[in-house]
């Protein structure tokens, strides 16, 4: 379970809509941990951890609770659970919620208010993350891999079939280079063979192959 | 994808490749798809089973439609 997620896949399995993740991400609610964005046109990319947290904000949203009170909870947490990174906290406590407000259910059993009192609606985040993992398993995702092949960077992007499990690589700056295998480190092994073959082969035949490659 | 997904044997492929006027040359751990001069397209994947994406990253390499692939392959 290491893949990472885009801002639109994100959303997606969160029910939430890109802006309002992006939102989120934005005013400092949660952070991408895999990778921020910076200046443009870099991308955020979410763990599933990331992603399970943001299911929780989304389910909180759902039932109503305002994003200040969510955003106040948080807060609360990091004081609590300094340690822990703002994802991995949402994911592993269970929270409940009135529709004004979230509460905290902790280790004891005992229902410490993370705010103020009364609650009703629990949020089974063991089951959200069932949920979210299956959806997971039937997605076809992309994402991209720097390998070395004879001492120089090459980019594989790896796409994940979502309808049989397997992986397909791509050379990025060789995209004659195709590859696939059963799980992604065997997609990515193959990968490197596969830019060896078509290096191999344009070198012998000296034809003008690689710049006809680039322009495809 | 599904039409795809029916077309994924690899000696099937490569045979439908050549009637389409590519020239594969075997070799080494991959086989390789190249125009009719000769100049480089696109590795095959040495696997019985070719995965439908990277079928069809292959013919979008080598600028061969899917309708036309599906007609050459039997």
């Amino acid at each position: 379970m290491n893949y990472l997620f885009s801002t639109k896949t994100v959303a997606g399995l969160v029910d939430a809509s890109v802006r309002q993740v992006d939102h989120w991400v934005r005013t400092g609610l949660l952070k991408p941990s895999a990778r921020e964005a910076s200046g443009k046109g870099s991308r955020r990319r979410f763990t599933f951890v990331d992603v399970v947290a943001m299911k929780v904000i989304s389910k909180l949203r759902e039932r109503g609770c305002s994003l200040p009170k969510i955003r106040e909870a948080v807060r609360y947490l990091k004081k609590q659970y300094p340690e822990d990174s703002d994802s991995r906290m949402l994911a592993q406590l269970t929270l409940l919620t009135d529709g004004k407000k979230v509460y905290l259910l902790t280790d004891e059993r005992q229902i410490m208010e993370v705010l103020t009192h009364q609650h009703v609606w629990s949020l089974a985040i063991g089951q959200i993350i069932t949920e979210i993992r299956s959806q997971v398993e039937a997605l076809s995702t992309e994402w991209t891999e720097t390998v070395k092949v004879g001492g120089a960077a090459y980019h594989l992007i790896v796409v994940r079939d979502g309808e049989t499990g397997t992986f397909t690589a791509q050379c990025k700056e060789l995209p004659g280079a195709i590859e696939q295998g059963d799980t992604a480190e065997e997609a990515n092994e193959n990968g490197k063979e596969a830019i060896r073959s078509a290096l191999a082969f344009m070198n012998k035949r000296r034809t003008m192959g690689a710049r006809r490659v680039q322009a495809g | 994808m599904s039409r795809l997904a029916n077309c994924t044997n690899r000696p099937k492929v490569i045979k439908a490749l050549q009637r389409a006027g590519f020239q594969v040359h075997a070799g080494g751990k991959h086989a390789i798809i190249t125009d009719a001069e000769g100049n480089f397209l696109s590795v095959i994947p040495n696997a019985r089973q070719l995965n439908p994406y990277t079928l069809k990253a292959i013919l979008k390499q080598v600028r061969l439609s899917e309708d036309e692939f599906v007609k050459q392959y039997r």
